[in-house]
């Protein structure tokens, strides 16, 4: 059976893993509550997705560089106040970048300074390895949460509003209620789905006459 | 005395107001997805969701404590956007150090467990959110503050045996392989946020 082209690459790709394989949000469930709830239109994502890039990335970065001798609990609680620190001027950033942005966002934006990859990641799993493979790591992780916010709030945003980062453009088929938090659930729910699908398409794809049959 | 009755009158009234708003109208997991994700882990990890919510209950009202007294200082600045976050996360690090202290210290039985169920209770975005939703959502009374974050915790615990109790179904072999697990969870989290939306009066934009 030929290999696909993951399956040959598999060791080069794992640190990529983050932006497909093992996503955070559609994989993983982790940082839904920006997705799910804030995600209802193009600005927001963008500015959550912008957001969650540069504090989870700098962040876990930094963090790598405290002691393990200090305590876990003491460690946890600097990864996140490390990211408060960041959250600063990423918040200065998106709010010169996107008007209204830090209002529409809520509290969804100073959130993501204990988001589950700062709080349970940095210690299971990207400290684990050195310091260009985890920039590597984060980075993905980091893209594969924009990509899968992004994604969302233009689904919702099209077809809840009719429109395209405020811009009108469907007067077809336009359902309000999925700028609602529970659309955001199943939406992310089908999303998931369609997900484990492609992932195992990847790793075990069809061969010729398998698909015959 | 008809004073003190009176005022605790009120401090109760406000504070089962607060609570039934926060567990039923604006629940974190439900309303805001807020928690979700360590719903989702302590269910997969088989954790004891009562002990869990007990436990981030009790962190919240303490908690809850502590920033009700301080954002009326941080109010007035204009940066207080900025500066919230790394205090109210100060205020979580400090509760989560003593509550870890005060079960090496005191707790006999299930140390181990209820160690465990700190680590990944207490110190999450789920405290945080909650935190932050109450200086957003309560600008009232102590009571007000306070009951809406006990109905925080409890909400979170609701939520949590909801989701518990149908996990085994939703992770079976009768659902689709797709769909299994975390996908279809979410749907069915989804779901019952519709129902509730529907429970408390809101009737669908279409």
């Amino acid at each position: 059976m030929n290999k696909t082209f993951y399956q040959r690459h598999r060791e080069k790709l794992q640190k990529l893993n983050g932006l497909f394989m093992t996503n955070p949000v559609v994989e993983r469930g982790f940082i839904l509550a920006p997705v799910v709830a804030a995600a209802y239109s193009c600005k927001n994502a963008v500015s959550l997705g912008i957001g969650f890039m540069i504090i989870t990335f700098l962040t876990v970065m930094l963090s790598s560089f405290i002691s393990k001798r200090i305590p876990y609990t003491i460690r946890t609680i600097l990864y996140a106040l490390i990211g408060c620190v960041v959250f600063v001027p990423t918040a200065m950033l998106i709010d010169w970048m996107f008007e209204d942005a830090l209002y529409t966002t809520g509290i969804f934006l100073p959130l993501l300074v204990a988001n589950s990859l700062i709080v349970v990641k940095s210690e299971s799993r990207f400290h684990k390895h050195n310091k260009g493979y985890m920039a590597v790591d984060v980075f993905s992780h980091t893209v594969g949460f924009f990509i899968v916010i992004v994604l969302v709030g233009l689904i919702r945003e099209f077809f809840g509003s009719g429109a395209l980062f405020g811009v009108s453009v469907n007067q077809l088929v336009v359902a309000p209620a999925l700028l609602m938090p529970f659309s955001g659930f199943i939406l992310v729910g089908l999303l998931a789905a369609l997900g484990n699908i492609i992932r195992k398409r990847i790793e075990h794809p069809r061969s010729k006459e398998e698909g015959l049959q | 005395m008809n004073e003190f009755m009176s005022a605790l009158r009120t401090f109760l009234g406000d504070m089962f107001t607060y609570a039934m708003i926060a567990i039923f109208i604006e629940n974190t997991i439900f309303s805001r997805s807020i928690g979700v994700s360590t719903v989702l882990f302590s269910v997969r990890k088989k954790y004891n969701i009562f002990l869990l919510g007990l436990i981030m209950t009790c962190m919240l009202a303490v908690s809850s404590i502590a920033v009700y007294f301080i954002f009326p200082l941080l109010k007035p600045l204009s940066y207080s956007y900025y500066v919230l976050p790394p205090v109210y996360v100060a205020v979580i690090g400090v509760m989560y150090v003593i509550a870890l202290l005060l079960t090496q210290k005191f707790a006999k039985k299930r140390k181990q467990e209820i160690l465990s169920i700190i680590h990944v209770g207490v110190f999450n975005c789920a405290v945080l959110g909650a935190l932050l939703l109450a200086t957003n959502n309560v600008t009232g009374s102590f009571g007000m503050f306070f009951g809406f974050a006990i109905g925080t915790g409890i909400g979170f615990m609701l939520a949590s045996y909801t989701v518990r109790i149908a996990y085994e179904h939703l992770s079976s072999e009768s659902v689709p392989e797709a769909f299994r697990g975390f996908p279809i969870t979410l749907i069915y989290i989804g779901l019952v946020s519709l129902a509730l939306y529907g429970v408390i009066g809101h009737e669908l934009p279409f």
